[in-house]
């Protein structure tokens, strides 16, 4: 039998996040409990070098592991978004574990084998692969929610992500399991090109049933509604910078793989899936946007409002499976499938930004024994910090998609993208949505500028300067990018035709 | 000879039956268990089809999934007892501080 | 061009900078840059109004058309005249009015912003851009709004001012955004050229409505007018700039430079004629019934405002000079009252005109520019009000259609605006001396400077109109209308009937002013726009969509596991079988009969045991029962030919059985929590769930795959190679990624499940 050749370059990024994945392991079993942050210290050095790692091997184009892993730029363009959102979410952490007296070094380690999954997913080029790495992903979010072990809301939420979690990896199991039972394959190439091979052919029963179980599964892992009952109850169940870290990371990498999975290998099945994603888009904008108005918890509000931006995005991908249908004289237009993907992937990779930027800012204000995550919490906050409202407000309009933020960026592409398609309706709904959505981010801009608090008025703590650094670096970026958004844009761009041709 | 459609048959049924365990019971290791069935139903597919190619990735599939799903089952049963620790929930109706 | 705009925002960072070190410097520097533009833009009007366009273009986001071009011409220019000109007298105000507030740096950052994005929007080329801007307005008004935001009523003024506005914006978004795909271009010089396409597009009505929709939020017309009063929380120096000679006035610029791409249709000329009036008959009555000086003015403007909509909706030449033209008259004057309005509230502290009187001989400079600019507003000669009003009488006279109802209807409008020009700029000043609670040293020159200015401007160019007729006044009629027009304004034109109607209306108008009391009265009646209007329609939505928000919460929300499970399964198998329906066929299981017996028992008993599983009310029986359907799995595995599936099989379950059984005596014994009657609905909901699935799953699995594989493996036999025992070969060799994330979810289980267990909860038995 003849061995492969086993190419590691296409997974030095996963290789460096293993190992100190380990490190910090290792490590963890010499410190004492109070000196935990060093763990911080050394995951942050690790994502870094991953990051080094990734770009210094940017583009990629191929496949390794007898075709189960893809290392393009498609996947590395992913890689950067969970890198970053990994140690955003780790500069966030340790002041935070420490007033809630969660002094686990495994909360680092579990951050990093999250990473290395949700790696694997982008990467994954065969149902297998793609299915390890969700499982790797979701197992250490299910534990990482539980970790604040003398709090029963951090409990619950953890009991809650992983019976429903569970359940959706069933539902996603078994569709995959039809989708070997029609192709006789796992590979994601081979299956397309049997798809495309036996096109009039199929079994269409069996087709259609293994795509809605594996949408199901997906619209679940990116909380489109009505499958998002579980994100409000664990996100604020959740530690607060693990709810910024899965807010992010899982939706960004579902919409990863369901972009190149739906795109490449179910492109043969478009007219039923695009219609699938338009139910759920107008759903979860509707749903999403309506209950956030009526939130008291910050938390829980950003919850809803990061199924609402799901509902945005999927605008995005209907956009791009409509795309391949249409003919432009007589000639498929790929230009505007990449454009639509495009504004998929500069939405997301916004999003992460933001979206980890306003959850930092939730944490900079806690204290111990008080999280303060109520609106009321937020009264009058201009004056006590002016420079961290400042920051929130240009968060918060950044999620509302204001002009000169990046989140207008994402937001003017994926309309744009539904439009050009000719998918107006939605685009229509996803702007009346957006009118919500601004009721209920303005709203807390102006209890942080113009309310004045409630009762006794405590002092600010110090706010732990690592925690800033995200809110800073985040914001920082959001503007960079709203203001010249070129470089992720060719990125995005230059992946998708990569992955195209 | 069973062939592989009577084992289809048999899974759909076991998934059902899974989901139905989901649905109908409120105790938290119920609901675990049949977690459990609905993946074995996944298994059973699995290896029906594997044996009607002559493939041998539809095992291997298989194989992933039981180890990763006794991955599942540990933590799972961690978490249960974390929130059992904490709450005294076993039931999963008992679980509803979240709410709104 | 880039620069003009660029450097108000630049100026913006450093000013809050400049202001904590040099002070006094400061006042200054800020006047400056407006002024520098102003004598800029002044400069260009010679070009101009030979015909010339300038540009500049410079790329941003090239590849989706997204540029920062810029175009000056006639209509921008007007635009940038006023902005430029009335700004430079506003940040002097300003230095004066918030003398020795710890602020004042902050607004005057706020302000360079704002001052810096409404040239930016009126200076655009390209939609996207213009959108932009126009967004920046929206934001740096509610910070401006909101300076003074120590009551609540200005927080909740600001907010509103905000939420309109944003909704116009996103509105505004999608009509350009449309508008784009329509005439295959973000540009507007490439729009213009495209006019006829996109009048006959299919996207052309929601491209109106949209338009329609931003610039009437913008620009407060009937129904969204009520967001101007209630703005007047502002300080004075801000609703001077943004709500009167400005920012309402980009929703009449955004009708204006988009009229030679959308108009002409009967749905375009006809909705802004209607809303126009509306609008101003609205605005005016309401500015009657007020007391609160800022806010007679704020409704004024929102008359006048309606006027302007009005006339671009006639669109015919003379309605065009009219607005252009009223555009000019209304930004001097009206800015000028405000800065007198300004300055009484900053001396008296009162805004109460009812309250307000003989104010003459406290401030006689004030008294005397707000003399001759209400003298501007009430249309009389020799100021530019006048010319105005003739021009106004002209267009509407030359109305296509019912020129004598519209001509009516200006008519009114006018006279109850002389009424409202005397309530605000006579009545303060004459009648009693008030006695002043504080002894104040005088209006400083800096606050009056502005309202001099502005006045002695409209009696200037009333005097001599053809100093900007020719040069600003032609060139923006000219851009309005996509094609070359010459204007000569003059003051007099001797007897005609727009002359006659002044007089009228001027009579009418002085009879009202006289008698405004009991009109006060009878308006209040009416009570127009409280209980059924605009403004209610606002509250309300807003607490619709509150309560709303809490209902659907409660019942998607509860919190309650098997109603999210519930929830997700119904809609899947809703899905699944809303697709399935189409392909339904009966189920054909064929070969029943060739089940050997022990394979039929295995399958039986799996069955068996997984109801066990689900039913059973003893926790071993669940346990025991779970192991026996894995261990029978096994053996289907071993028939099936996968040994190795079946070892594996084997070890795993016996491991999550003792798992279990470990778990289980820690946890207490079943109970039954919930009643029979639960028990009855929950079994009826999940066995009707259960039979569509099993039904659709086992009619989706009854045509085996095998008949269309075959040709595909005779295409790709090369993919046949692999034999029957070979899984763990795969394993390490060719499935080595796949392994090592399964041995990290091993790891991350362990990991997890340890530290779960290590520690242990307040009070916990352990």
């Amino acid at each position: 039998m003849e061995l492969p050749v086993v190419d590691f370059t296409a997974v030095y990024p996963e290789v460096v996040v293993t190992l100190v994945g380990l490190l910090v392991l290792a490590v963890d079993v010499f410190l004492k409990p109070e000196r935990k942050t060093v763990l911080a210290v050394i995951a942050l050095l690790g994502l870094f070098l991953a990051l080094l790692v990734t770009l210094a091997y940017y583009p990629l184009d191929e496949v390794a592991f007898s075709g189960m892993v893809a290392a393009d730029s498609f996947s590395q363009f992913f890689k950067l978004i969970f890198i970053l959102s990994a140690a955003f979410s780790i500069l966030m952490s340790p002041r935070y574990l420490q007033i809630f007296n969660i002094n686990a070094g495994e909360y680092y380690e579990l951050i990093m084998f999250c990473t290395l999954g949700m790696m694997v997913m982008v990467a994954g080029n065969d149902l297998v692969t793609i299915y390890i790495g969700l499982e790797l992903m979701a197992i250490s979010i299910y534990l990482m929610a539980g970790f604040q072990r003398d709090n029963p809301r951090s409990s619950e939420a953890s009991m809650k992500y992983f019976l429903l979690g569970s359940f959706a990896s069933a539902i996603l199991l078994y569709g995959m399991s039809f989708f070997y039972g029609i192709t006789g394959k796992t590979n994601l190439e081979e299956i397309a090109r049997y798809l495309d091979f036996t096109q009039n052919m199929l079994n269409t029963k069996l087709i259609t049933l293994s795509l809605v179980l594996m949408t199901v599964a997906f619209a679940f892992k990116i909380a489109a509604v009505p499958f998002h009952m579980w994100t409000p109850d664990v996100y604020e169940g959740a530690p607060t910078p693990l709810t910024a870290f899965m807010s992010v990371g899982p939706k960004v990498a579902a919409f990863a793989v369901i972009l190149r999975v739906y795109m490449t290998t179910f492109h043969t099945l478009v007219p039923d899936w695009t219609q699938l994603f338009w139910i759920l888009s107008v759903l979860t904008m509707v749903v999403g946007n309506v209950i956030a108005v009526a939130q008291q918890n910050i938390k829980r509000m950003l919850a809803y409002s990061s199924i609402s931006h799901a509902g945005y995005l999927l605008i995005g991908v209907i956009s791009a499976g409509t795309a391949t249908e249409i003919k432009i004289n007589g000639l498929p237009a790929t230009s505007l499938v990449s454009e639509s993907m495009m504004s998929v992937m500069v939405y997301l990779f916004a999003y992460m930004f933001m979206n980890l930027g306003a959850f930092a800012v939730v944490i900079a204000l806690a204290k111990a024994g008080n999280p303060r995550e109520l609106l009321q919490d937020y009264a009058g906050l201009a004056r006590r910090k002016p420079f961290t409202a400042m920051l929130m407000t240009i968060l918060l309009l950044s999620l509302l998609g204001f002009p000169g933020t990046f989140g207008f960026i994402g937001k003017f592409y994926i309309f744009k993208a539904a439009i050009t398609t000719g998918n107006v309706t939605i685009a229509v709904i996803g702007v009346i949505m957006s009118v919500v959505a601004a009721f209920y981010y303005i709203r807390v801009i102006v209890y942080m500028y113009m309310r004045e608090p409630e009762g006794e008025i405590l002092p600010e703590a110090d706010f732990a300067s690592s925690t800033m650094y995200a809110v800073i670096t985040t914001t920082v970026f959001t503007l960079l990018f709203g203001v010249a958004p070129g470089f992720i844009i060719a990125m995005a761009r230059y992946s998708i035709e990569q992955m195209l041709a | 000879m069973i062939n592989p459609v009577h084992l289809m048959a048999l899974g759909a049924a076991l998934f059902c039956i899974g989901m139905l365990g989901f649905l109908i019971r409120r105790n938290l290791i119920v609901i675990f268990m049949s977690i459990e069935l609905m993946l074995n139903a996944v298994n059973l597919n699995l290896v029906a089809f594997s044996n009607q190619f002559q493939s041998a990735h539809g095992q291997v599939f298989a194989v992933f999934v039981i180890t990763v799903a006794a991955a599942e089952a540990a933590t799972g049963l961690a978490i249960l007892i974390a929130l059992y620790r904490i709450s005294r929930a076993v039931n999963a109706d008992e679980a509803r501080i979240l709410k709104w | 061009m880039l620069i003009a705009v660029v450097s108000g925002f630049v100026f913006s960072l450093a000013v809050p900078l400049l202001h904590r070190t040099v002070r006094n410097v400061t006042d200054w520097l800020v006047v400056l840059l407006p002024f520098s533009l102003f004598i800029y833009f002044s400069f260009l009007t010679q070009p101009i109004a030979a015909g010339g366009v300038l540009s500049s273009s410079h790329a941003w986001a090239p590849s989706v058309g997204v540029n920062l071009s810029f175009v000056l011409d006639g209509l921008s220019l007007l635009f940038a005249i006023l902005i430029s000109g009335i700004g430079a007298l506003v940040f002097l105000y300003s230095s004066g009015y918030f003398k020795g507030h710890s602020g004042l740096g902050r607004f005057y950052a706020y302000l360079l912003i704002f001052m810096a994005s409404m040239l930016g929007l009126v200076l655009s080329d390209n939609v996207i851009a213009l959108f932009i801007f126009w967004e920046l307005t929206s934001l740096s008004s509610y910070l401006l709004i909101g300076f003074d935001h120590e009551r609540s009523s200005a927080r909740s003024a600001a907010r509103q001012a905000l939420l309109v506005t944003s909704v116009g914006g996103l509105a505004l978004l999608a009509g350009l955004l449309l508008l784009g795909e329509a005439g295959g271009s973000f540009e507007l010089s490439q729009l213009l050229r495209e006019r006829e396409a996109i009048r006959s597009h299919r996207f052309y009505v929601p491209i109106v409505v949209l338009i329609m929709v931003a610039a009437f939020t913008k620009s407060a017309q009937f129904p969204f007018h009520f967001w101007l009063p209630n703005a007047m929380e502002a300080p004075a120096p801000v609703s001077t700039y943004l709500h009167s000679a400005t920012m309402v006035k980009a929703g009449i610029y955004l009708l204006a430079r988009l009229s030679p791409v959308l108009g002409g249709a009967r749905i375009w000329q006809g909705t802004i004629v209607v809303v126009g009036a509306i609008t101003m008959l609205i605005g005016a009555c309401l500015a009657i019934k007020e007391t609160d000086i800022k806010r007679i003015l704020a409704y004024s403007t929102v008359s006048i405002l309606g006027v302007l909509t009005f006339l671009l909706g006639l669109g015919t030449r003379a309605a065009v000079e009219a607005a252009v033209a009223y555009l000019f008259i209304h930004a001097l004057y009206k800015a000028g009252l405000f800065l007198v309005a300004g300055i009484i509230d900053h001396e008296t502290g009162i805004r109460d005109v009812t309250r307000l009187s003989g104010l003459a001989r406290i401030m006689p400079v004030t008294a005397l520019a707000a003399a001759v600019a209400g003298l501007s507003m009430a249309g009389l000669p020799p100021l530019f009000g006048f010319i105005g009003k003739e021009l106004l009488y002209t267009a509407t006279l030359q109305a296509p259609l019912a020129n004598s109802i519209l001509t009516a209807a200006v008519l009114l409008t006018s006279a109850l605006l002389v009424a409202v020009a005397g309530i605000v700029s006579l009545g303060p000043f004459i009648g009693r001396t008030m006695t002043l609670s504080e002894k104040h040293g005088g209006v400083p020159l800096t606050m009056t400077a502005g309202p001099v200015v502005l006045a002695g401007l409209g009696l200037l160019i009333g005097l001599l109109p053809n100093l900007v007729a020719g040069r600003i006044v032609s060139s923006a009629v000219g851009a309005v209308l996509a094609q070359p027009a010459a204007i000569k304004l003059a003051l007099l034109h001797g007897l005609t009937v727009q002359l006659g109607l002044s007089g009228l209306t001027f009579a009418l108008g002085v009879t009202a002013y006289l008698r405004r009391d009991a009109l006060r009265r009878a308006v209040s009646r009416f009570d127009l726009g409280t209980a059924l209007g605009p403004a209610k329609g606002y509250s309300l939505t807003l607490d619709g969509m509150t309560a709303l928000a809490r209902l659907q919460t409660r019942i998607l929300q509860s919190g309650h596991l098997h109603i999210y499970l519930f929830i997700i399964l119904a809609v899947t198998v809703g899905l699944v079988g809303s697709w399935l329906v189409r392909y339904y066929g009966l189920m054909r299981l064929e070969g029943w009969a060739d089940i050997r017996f022990y394979e039929f028992l295995t399958a039986l008993v799996i069955v068996a045991a997984t109801i066990v599983i689900v039913r059973a009310s003893s926790r071993l029986f669940s346990v025991v029962a779970l192991g026996v359907v894995g261990y029978s799995m096994g053996i289907i595995y071993i028939i099936f030919g996968a040994p190795d599936l079946a070892m594996t099989q084997f070890s795993i379950d016996t491991l999550t059985v003792i798992l279990l059984l470990l778990v289980l005596y820690r946890l207490p014994r079943y109970a039954r929590y919930s009643t029979t009657l639960e028990r009855l609905r929950d079994a009826a909901i999940a066995l009707a769930v259960g039979v569509l699935v099993t039904g659709l799953t086992l009619a989706a699995t009854a045509v085996p795959p095998i008949s269309q594989i075959s040709s595909y493996f005779a295409e790709n036999s090369y993919l046949l190679a692999k034999g029957r025992n070979v899984v763990n070969v795969i394993l390490v060799d060719f499935r080595a990624f796949d392994t090592l994330g399964e041995i990290t979810v091993l790891a991350v289980a362990a990991i997890g499940v340890y530290s779960l267990m290590k520690l242990r909860g307040n009070g916990s038995d352990g």
